[in-house]
């Protein structure tokens, strides 16, 4: 008899931590998960910042490439330094608008699935496809 | 580290109801502003509720899992469908449905399943984190006399319980249940304990410390039984086992309680535990030595790993990544480039180094032109240049070594490929030149003092070391030298590159540092040779090696024992065997000729006999055995002091009563060998210019008599054979020497004379001593006039007062002097034996002979030639003329007549 009401009251509070679980869910999204997925995106984009090398090639804009320091060699390798910028800056910037995307993604996806799910119920009489 | 007093037990708690002095915790640690505790009951229920939690959390995550499945299959069928009936599979409308619909609710499903895994991670309560104050002094931080209630700030609960990690938790449900089976109310740190033993990584520990695990267990399980009556008491030593493991992890900065700190703390907190770990060999300290051990396993790999991943985006050739660099197939001809190496995984990882390595740093950081790493052969140059290459590579370095490349100039190469006049200089400015304009080289030289007076023809007087230090000088290019203590003060000191470049001295790692570097290689030589070594096996080895190696530095010369006794080992045993202590020293004791490890049953019967097997070979002389026998067990009972030498003997005594058989006894007994004895006639240095002979000569690369042989052999007995006619200055080296167990010799190297037994003879004052023998005054009177008055004119006190024993040898009584006439026909009969002669003398003969050989003056000197005159001649004419054959029987007679019985022929 003991035992049994021993497991009732663990399966009630097993039943009340899940439902707690539940209620805390949106609110966490919200906070503390938003923070650790906007730190998760930022890394990222630093991460590549250092990786693409893009902070070397800033510095060493003006400076000669391959120790050529005539004014000819120069003046090539300022171009030259300056078009591999440009595409890297390209890259850099597709590689910041898929983070801002997956960030951006986080903030709206439980709209979108609240928003899909209204207009999917039966009651709205959407037909199955096909 | 943790004594009980620190943890509070509130004595002001009543019997019912709440208490305010200790928050009901009963017994708590305050740390900082935090007060620790220990809350978790063990009882059916709890376990059950555990279990049935951990069952359903799981099947909640199962049940998510399939919907997550499931949202993907019906988002796939729908686009099926779409694909079939000829959709538009692009148009939002088609995107409708009921499939849609499960498809956004399992996402939802999917988003509560991430924050679930993710809450659970982030969401652990983690043990006080030590960064606020100071790791180091807990003691400090812990206020065992405050209350509750005297702390100023407000105090943080924690419970120990909510820091345990996963496997610690579950290690506790398993000792509770051994307690339960056991017949015990709770769980004592006993069962801890055992269920520790069961445990993966436990076990590697033990196998590492050598302990057989079985007989372990049943040490414990008899414990277990024995303490079983014991009441509980009100703080019980499994919750000062749980409080000491939470310090363990807060003094490592864990943010869990593991596995480990939990082994730690009951070798802290439960006596039996730690009486268990020393009846197997090991101490507390061992322990935790191992546990870093196996860390440092995963700290190199770990450390591998983030190199090679950070060193992707090192380029591979001569150009950096700003592409200021140029290429430099002049200098490629002549070296080697580290960083590639190290990009490519060929180098080894350092260990111990690091500060050696961040003193180079900050020597790079101001505006030095780089170092000269100065130590001996084999303590590290070469793997701390692999460490920066390492690092490099993985550009973890200063931004003044960041996206350069390390390159280490071969001299040889540069100047065995200068054929023509000047040309090494010339290549060297072209190598130089190439350097300069690159600008991202960092420029290794290795034993450095090799550019100091090489010039390739005779006509320049500018060496190479002036034309290396003038381009450091003028242009800034950076390099790393390295080169010996001795050939800096020789080459470098005075040279022009020594203005330029920073010394860093590199000494020998310390017994702490060797042990580690030693553990980090052990990996290595596992894997090739599929043996394991003991912890034991790796401290012996670096101990032996410090006392007993001296003309090698740490750490090359333990991780040459390393690998020699791995290959032992795996030779011996085969496969799949642990390296003890005793194989460590069973090798070193080969290489150095002595005996060392533990003490064999043989052996200790030997040494516990000593007295009777000296007395084989000398008759008499009691005193003097003794005190030699009872210093020969002090030093292989590692009694003695190992700074000085084994022992320091002085035998006083006339000539020919066995002083130097004695000696040649001790070295065959003790060495093995009597040519480990080193013979000095202390006659021969009568002079004070004698000296150089002894220590040699100033400037000349010669060692002298006594440091060579010294240095040579460490491991021998050194007779000064009449040390009283030595010159004064002489015995002035010898006080240093008995003292210290040290000499420096000419050039300046120290020899070791620790592992020697230093034996002086003296004949002086041997009138005296006879004189007072034959008046039968008593031995110990005779020795204290022999000291304070007698010895004066020959040894000054402080010189007598080194020896660990001075030793009066009696003369011989004519009874002894037969004994002894017994001893040397032994030597004839043996000499015949190996003629197939029989030999043999009568006892008259014996008692004749010795009368004969018996002198007061002259001890048992004439009793050899006796032997010599009456039997030696005798027979040599005997064997000449044929007259005694193979099998004959000969009988020494009175008389010294020799007869000889035929034996029958075949």
């Amino acid at each position: 008899m003991k035992i049994r009401q021993g497991i009732l009251n663990i399966l009630k509070l097993i039943f009340v931590d899940l439902i707690l679980e539940i209620i805390y869910f949106p609110l966490w999204w919200y906070s503390s998960g938003l923070y650790r997925t906007g730190v998760f995106c930022l890394q990222q984009i630093k991460q590549q910042w250092n990786n693409m090398g893009l902070a070397i090639h800033f510095k060493f804009l003006f400076k000669p490439m391959y120790a050529q320091r005539d004014f000819a060699g120069r003046v090539i390798s300022f171009f030259a330094r300056l078009i591999q910028l440009v595409f890297k800056l390209v890259v850099f910037l597709i590689f910041i608008l898929l983070f801002l995307l997956i960030f951006l993604l986080w903030i709206l996806l439980p709209i979108i699935i609240v928003w899909q799910i209204t207009i999917n119920l039966p009651a709205n009489g959407i037909p199955y496809a096909g | 580290m943790l004594d009980k007093s620190i943890i509070i037990s509130c004595d002001k708690c009543p019997s019912d109801g709440k208490c305010s002095s200790c928050l009901d915790h009963r017994n708590y640690v305050i740390l900082g502003n935090y007060l620790i505790y220990w809350n978790r009951e063990y009882s059916d229920l709890s376990v059950f509720t555990d279990q049935i939690r951990k069952t359903i959390k799981v099947i909640i995550n199962l049940i998510l899992i399939i919907f997550t499945a499931l949202g993907l299959i019906a988002i796939f069928y729908h686009a099926y469908l779409l694909k079939v009936t000829n959709k538009d599979l692009l148009l939002l409308n088609n995107w409708q449905g009921a499939y849609l619909l499960v498809f956004w609710v399992s996402l939802m499903f999917a988003m509560f399943l991430f924050y679930r895994l993710k809450r659970n991670r982030f969401n652990f309560e983690k043990v006080v984190n030590s960064n606020s104050f100071d790791p180091g002094s807990i003691s400090s931080q812990i206020s065992a006399n405050y209350g509750v209630n005297n702390q100023k700030e407000k105090l943080t609960e924690k419970n120990i319980y909510d820091v345990l990690s996963g496997d610690v938790k579950k290690l506790l449900v398993k000792s509770w249940f051994l307690s339960k089976k056991k017949g015990s109310k709770s769980i004592t740190s006993l069962h801890l304990f055992l269920s520790l033993l069961k445990h993966e990584s436990v076990k590697l520990i033990f196998s590492r410390l050598g302990i057989n695990k079985d007989s372990f267990k049943q040490k414990i399980e008899r414990l277990i039984e024995e303490r079983e009556d014991i009441k509980q008491k009100e703080l019980s030593d499994f919750e000062v086992t749980m409080f000491n493991a939470y310090l363990l992890a807060y003094k490592s900065m864990s943010p869990h309680i593991r596995i480990n700190h939990i082994l730690t703390a009951l070798g802290l907190s439960n006596e039996d535990v730690v009486e268990l770990f020393l009846d197997s060999g090991v101490s507390v300290d061992q322990i935790n030595n191992v546990i870093t051990w196996v860390k440092l396993r995963d700290d190199l790999r770990g450390r591998y790993k983030r190199y090679k991943a950070r060193s992707i985006f090192k380029p591979k050739g001569a150009m950096n990544r700003s592409m200021t660099a140029i290429a430099t197939p002049f200098l490629d001809r002549f070296s080697q480039d580290m960083t590639y190496l190290a990009k490519m995984g060929y180098l080894d990882l350092n260990v111990a180094r690091d500060n050696k390595i961040e003193e180079i740093y900050r020597i790079i950081e101001t505006d030095n032109n780089g170092v000269i790493l100065v130590g001996q052969p084999g303590v590290g140059k070469d793997s701390i240049i692999e460490g920066l290459a390492n690092r490099m590579a993985a550009e973890e370095v200063p931004k003044h070594l960041q996206d350069k490349r390390l390159i280490s100039l071969s001299l040889s190469s540069l100047v065995s490929k200068s054929s023509v006049e000047g040309q090494v200089e010339s290549n060297l400015l072209r190598v130089m030149n190439e350097i300069i304009r690159s600008g991202n080289i960092i420029l290794i030289i290795q034993d450095i003092h090799n550019v100091v007076g090489v010039t390739s023809a005779g006509t320049e007087n500018v060496d190479l070391s002036e034309v290396l230090a003038d381009v450091i000088a003028k242009y800034d290019v950076m390099i790393i030298g390295t080169t010996t203590p001795n050939d800096y003060t020789k080459y470098l000191e005075r040279n022009p590159l020594s203005a330029n470049l920073l010394k860093v001295d590199l000494p020998e790692p310390n017994f702490n540092e060797t042990v580690q570097i030693l553990e980090a290689k052990t990996f290595a030589i596992e894997n090739k040779y599929g043996v394991y070594f003991s912890y034991q096996a790796i401290e012996r080895i670096v101990k032996l090696t410090s006392n007993y190696i001296h003309d090698r530095f740490q750490p090359s010369k333990s991780i040459k024992i390393l690998e020699e006794v791995a290959v032992m080992v795996r030779k011996a045993k085969g496969k799949n065997h642990l390296v003890t202590a005793g194989d460590v020293s069973k090798i070193v004791s080969e290489k150095v000729n002595i005996p060392l490890g533990e003490v064999s049953a043989s052996e200790s019967d030997k040494l516990m006999n000593l007295e009777e097997l000296i007395h084989k070979r000398i008759i008499g002389q009691h005193e003097a055995v003794k005190m030699v026998s009872s210093s020969l067990r002090r030093a292989r009972a590692e009694l003695r002091d190992e700074s000085k030498p084994i022992t320091n003997l002085l035998f006083l005594g006339p000539t020919g009563v066995g002083k130097t058989e004695l000696a040649k006894t001790v070295s065959q007994i003790f060495f093995n060998s009597e040519d480990s004895m080193i013979r000095l006639d202390m006659s021969e240095y009568q002079e004070r210019t004698s000296i150089a002979r002894l220590i040699g000569m100033e400037g000349s690369t010669e060692g002298g008599v006594l440091t060579e042989a010294i240095r040579k052999n460490p491991f021998s007995l050194l007779l000064l054979d009449e040390i009283e006619k030595a010159h004064p200055d002489i015995l002035n080296i010898f006080l240093q020497v008995m003292d210290d167990g040290r000499l420096t010799d000419s050039s300046g190297r120290t020899i070791d004379f620790s592992n020697c037994i230093i034996i002086a003879t003296s004949n002086a004052a041997a009138f005296y001593i006879q004189d007072q023998v034959a008046l039968g005054t008593d031995l110990k009177e005779v020795k204290q006039n022999l000291l304070q008055s007698e010895l004066r004119p020959y040894f000054k006190p402080e010189f007598l007062n080194r020896f660990s024993g001075i030793v009066l040898f009696k003369p011989l009584t004519p009874k002894e002097i037969e004994q002894i006439t017994v001893l040397m026909l032994k030597k004839v009969t043996k000499r015949l034996e190996n003629k197939g002669i029989h030999f043999s003398a009568s006892e008259e003969a014996i008692k004749e002979l010795a009368e004969i050989g018996f002198s007061k003056e002259f001890g048992a000197r004439p009793l050899a030639r006796a032997i010599q005159q009456r039997v030696d001649n005798s027979l040599a004419n005997f064997l000449l003329t044929g007259k005694i054959g193979r099998r004959d029987k000969v009988v020494l007679e009175r008389g010294g007549e020799i007869r000889i019985e035929k034996a029958k022929k075949f």
